[in-house]
């Protein structure tokens, strides 16, 4: 559908919501396992922003790529802003990417979507980009302002803990 | 002795150098426990390329097609007033 973008750009909402069918499914999972819950909320948040800013997309990639950094992004951001908030208030740091002393506690057979939403948040987001989404190292640590090595880490310890899950 | 675990995960994902990787190869042939973690570890991966994807639980198009033909507004308002 080559003039769907175009048309939705120009504020035509049935040619947004050809696009939106096409691509929710991807967009609500990718959200959901970064957040590790269900969020209607920032899914519609990811529509809303792609459908506002697709007048800037150039198409140097794939709209499908334009709009999954997109989802990327404000997932991480939907998740900073509440850091921001909790350490602006109770002074706490954050952890996110401090791992347990001992492996997390995974349950064998447990359904794996569900053990990826278990795991450590810093862990689970390094687990989604790379081993489900496909994004390098040095991407991951750029997006989550860890280094390449903290990254790797984060990786092996999430497989570690999610093998279990497999049973 | 074992190599570190995490070395592992570097060699499923073709982060060793050749010469890691040959000497990581060589203790494989000799070790069952780091052959299986080896094997784990490929299966995770497996697994976690194999998800396939999930609708939401409800519909989002109304609230998007609200959401996103009228002007662009601040994320925090719209959420804070629905």
């Amino acid at each position: 559908m080559p003039l769907t973008r175009p048309l939705a750009a120009s504020g035509d909402a049935h040619a947004f919501e050809r696009l939106y069918r096409q691509h929710v499914n991807r967009v609500h999972s990718l959200v959901r396992r970064m957040l590790g819950e269900e969020s209607e909320e920032v899914t519609q948040e990811v529509l809303v922003r792609a459908w506002q800013k697709l007048g800037t997309f150039r198409g140097e990639a794939s709209f499908g790529t334009w709009l999954h950094r997109l989802a990327v992004n404000v997932a991480l951001n939907h998740r900073s802003a509440r850091g921001r908030w909790r350490r602006r208030f109770t002074e706490q740091p954050d952890h996110e990417f401090e791992l347990p002393a001992r492996p997390a506690p995974s349950v064998p057979g447990l359904d794996f979507e569900a053990a990826i939403g278990g795991l450590p948040p810093g862990a689970r987001k390094v687990f989604v980009l790379h081993d489900i989404e496909g994004y390098r190292h040095q991407e991951i640590a750029g997006l989550l302002g860890i280094t390449a090595g903290t990254s790797k880490s984060q990786l092996h310890y999430a497989r570690m803990a999610l093998r279990k899950a497999l049973g | 002795m074992h190599p570190p675990e995490e070395r592992l995960s570097e060699y499923l994902d073709g982060a060793l150098t050749e010469a890691e990787a040959a000497a990581l190869e060589a203790h494989l042939g000799a070790c069952g426990p780091c052959r299986e973690l080896l094997s784990d570890l490929r299966r995770v991966l497996a697994r976690a390329q194999a998800l396939e994807d999930r609708a939401p639980r409800e519909d989002l198009w109304p609230g998007v097609a609200a959401g996103g033909s009228t002007a662009p507004r601040c994320a925090w308002w719209n959420r804070s007033w629905r």
